[in-house]
């Protein structure tokens, strides 16, 4: 498998937060989610890919072109959505969608019209009397009809009803299923990045602390709960082991699978030890407590 | 009522305290040249210094971020009608004797022009006066009875008619005993109706009106209809208008009717001079119109050109077309109208007043398409907030000043029109690379444009 978006080293410094040095890989016909706090990084990201900003150093390519170099075939291959674009200038959507149409010789005139049917849209409507989930839906069509090979969102999914959220996926799948497409998506809505997004990314603090297939990811970690014995305490768990909460005897924590923490845990004389599958937005939570606790 | 007036303090008192010094300098000028005319000055600073300032916050969300607030609406309609219209013209007011009285004590043999100061003040407070009906009954649409729809209809037109009859005509009011009677007359009319609007303020007609239509229900229609990949609808059947699209869609939609709205203007300020008559010379009264109609267009269209496209800059920014190329076309969007409304007024000119009058006006055309280019670059690079619209503003007074040392520094009456076109040029060209690169390095040039001041209920910058 080719990669779509290869990212290395990427930094880039601001007065109060820095990024990086990520490497951020992307594979080919995936649905890879952006995920992390507010602040971690994630419009950054994906403004430096688009070259809304200078990076400080390291290197991003999309597609093997160079988002320096190479910017304008990146974004003829690329497209970018997000409720941060405005398009009121234009007044209507009808000449939203020409401007944008002008621009890409693929433009799917055809696919352009079932997406404003689907999502409910007419080219004689308003553009500033939409509400904000009709114009995340003018966005995502503007970025979709254009049948771009790669496919930046920026938290696409603000704004939108759980039947529009559906509605999004399922054209996001349909645009992948060929495999020829990839799209990279940021949000903060984990349940369904976890049912849709084959690969992961966890931003915090301007750092990928995590990167890989979502099965793997969330397969990788437990909540482990265990006793100890008369009141003793655990004495420096290592890395793959993050205690959450204790009382007394009684302890819960994040376990990390790969890095030998259970067997560590069963020389420390530890009982009843039950391991539970986490979901990705508990999983999120805890390596988020994790960092808060420390 | 005293939170709300202070807040309202709290985030315009860098635009007040502007207006304020600008006041004093008027009151100064006066002072220094009794006779000259100080009316449209004293207009374009109340314009800015009132209700338009409101428009920003609630065009911003203001409204319903106040609206859970325990306060009642009659409240917040006191409280803004307070902070835009008395308060100002009192503080304005107090700037403007305060500029002429320290003029007079610099020069202690002039004497105080206490009429045209009153004047002045008075006019100040019927123009801030009638920014606020015509903000607050826009809220209200043409709803409700017949008699209502009538009202609403007339204070909007009449409050209308009070803002551009002003721009174009108020210059010279205050030794004009007619023109002076129609501006205290419909102004003071119009300064009680606002009172009155504030009185029977609607906060919840207000935030509907500035939110815009809500979708509609889609009860029916929601159920989850997915859309096949190749879809079975033939290019015929699109409901958008075929033809060009991208930059040319961009330039040909929006400089044309810029240019068209642009020359109404133009057209219209000169007939209303030849119309009224002049008691100064021709050339005299040439060069003025000159200089005025080409700073009140490049002000115009970047208020209402360029600010409102610099919203979608992130937009412009994702599309495939180099970043010189875009720097490009933010400034044709700006120039272009400028260079044909120039070249146009010149050929005008030329027709009906002669070569040296045609020279005039492309002369000082030419000249505005420095600041305008620069404008261009600093919008881009600063985005928006306080500093970029302190900048732009100084920028736009700056230029006219500047204009005229250079003519005194020269010791000539009018920059020849190969200086100005060299000038022109240089920042041009300037601009251009300045805007590539912050096109390429601003960050914030991408972020926080959620408004701007071309966006007005009635429609001008959308």
């Amino acid at each position: 498998m080719t990669n779509a978006i290869e990212i290395r080293g990427l930094t880039k410094r601001f007065p109060h937060f820095a990024l990086g040095p990520v490497d951020l890989t992307v594979p080919s016909g995936a649905i890879y989610g952006l995920i992390g706090p507010n602040g971690a990084g994630k419009t950054t990201t994906i403004d430096l890919i688009l070259g809304m900003s200078r990076n400080d150093e390291g290197t991003i390519q999309v597609l093997g072109f160079d988002h320096r170099t190479q910017a304008v075939q990146l974004k003829e291959h690329t497209a970018y959505a997000s409720p941060e674009l405005n398009f009121q200038v234009w007044g209507k959507i009808g000449k939203a969608i020409r401007f944008v149409r002008g621009f890409y010789p693929g433009w799917d005139d055809a696919y352009c019209t079932a997406l404003l049917k689907a999502f409910h849209l007419s080219a004689s409507d308003r553009i500033a009397t939409l509400s904000a989930g009709a114009k995340t839906k003018l966005c995502l069509l503007l970025a979709l009809a254009r049948r771009p090979e790669v496919l930046l969102l920026d938290e696409p999914l603000s704004g939108l009803d759980a039947v529009s959220k559906q509605q999004l996926f399922s054209e996001l799948l349909k645009a992948v299923e060929d495999g020829q497409r990839t799209v990279l998506i940021s949000s903060h809505n984990l349940s369904d990045l976890e049912r849709f997004a084959d690969h992961i990314g966890l931003l915090k603090d301007g750092n990928l602390l995590l990167e890989g297939r979502t099965d793997h990811v969330v397969e990788r970690y437990r909540l482990a709960e265990f006793f100890t014995r008369n009141g003793a305490t655990l004495q420096t768990p290592p890395p793959g082991l993050i205690i959450l909460k204790w009382n007394e005897n009684r302890w819960r924590a994040l376990l990390d699978q790969q890095s030998g923490a259970e067997e560590w845990l069963q020389t420390q004389g530890v009982h009843n030890v039950s391991l539970t599958r986490l979901t990705l937005e508990e999983l999120f939570v805890a390596l988020f407590k994790e960092e808060e606790g420390q | 009522m005293t939170r709300v007036l202070l807040d309202y303090f709290r985030r315009w008192w860098w635009v007040l305290a502007l207006a304020a010094l600008l006041e004093f300098r008027l009151g100064w000028s006066i002072a220094n040249r009794p006779q000259e005319p100080f009316e449209f000055w004293a207009f374009m600073l109340s314009l800015w210094a009132g209700a338009n300032l409101l428009l920003f916050d609630f065009k911003r969300g203001a409204l319903r971020a106040v609206a859970a607030l325990p306060l009642t609406s009659r409240q917040f309609g006191r409280g803004w009608w307070l902070a835009t219209v008395p308060l100002p013209a009192i503080g304005l007011a107090a700037m403007l004797f305060l500029g002429a009285g320290a003029f007079c004590q610099v020069h202690p043999n002039r004497a105080l022009p206490t009429a045209s100061l009153t004047l002045g003040s008075l006019f100040t407070l019927v123009w801030l006066g009638n920014g606020f009906p015509m903000i607050f009954a826009a809220t209200r649409r043409l709803a409700g009875s017949v008699w209502q729809m009538t009202c609403t209809f007339f204070l909007s037109a009449l409050s209308i008619l009070m803002l551009f009859g002003s721009m174009l005509w108020a210059q010279g009011a205050s030794s004009s005993p007619s023109k002076c009677a129609l501006l205290l007359g419909i102004g003071g009319f119009l300064t009680l109706v606002g009172w009155v609007e504030a009185e029977r303020f609607d906060l919840g007609q207000a935030v509907q009106y500035f939110r815009g239509r809500p979708e509609p229900p889609a009860l029916w229609r929601n159920r989850f209809r997915s859309t096949p990949l190749e879809a079975k609808i033939t290019a015929s059947q699109l409901p958008v208008e075929p033809g060009y699209g991208g930059v040319p869609f961009l330039l040909l939609s929006r400089v044309p009717r810029m240019f068209g709205l642009l020359a109404a203007m133009s057209a219209l300020t000169a007939l209303l001079w030849v119309w009224r008559g002049s008691a100064i010379p021709e050339q005299t009264a040439v060069v003025i119109f000159a200089g005025s109609s080409s700073m009140m267009s490049w002000g115009f269209m970047l208020v209402f050109q360029l600010l409102p496209v610099l919203r979608q800059l992130r937009l412009l920014r994702t599309m495939p077309i180099s970043v010189m190329r875009l720097s490009g076309t933010l400034m044709a969007l700006m120039l272009v109208p400028l260079i044909a409304l120039g070249a146009v007024s010149a050929a005008v000119a030329a027709v009906a007043l002669g070569t040296p009058a045609a020279l005039t006006f492309l002369s000082d055309y030419t000249f505005a398409l420095a600041p305008a280019a620069l404008c261009v670059f600093l919008a881009v690079w600063l985005g928006e907030g306080k500093l970029a619209y302190a900048v732009l503003l100084v920028v736009f007074f700056g230029s006219q000043q500047v204009q005229l040392r250079l003519q005194s520094f020269l010791h000539i009456p009018e920059l020849p029109l190969g200086l100005v076109s060299a000038i022109a040029a240089i920042c041009i060209l300037l601009a251009l690379l300045l805007t590539s690169r912050a096109l390429r390095h601003s960050g914030h040039a991408y972020h926080g444009r959620t408004t701007s001041p071309g966006d007005y209920p009635f429609g001008l910058g959308s």
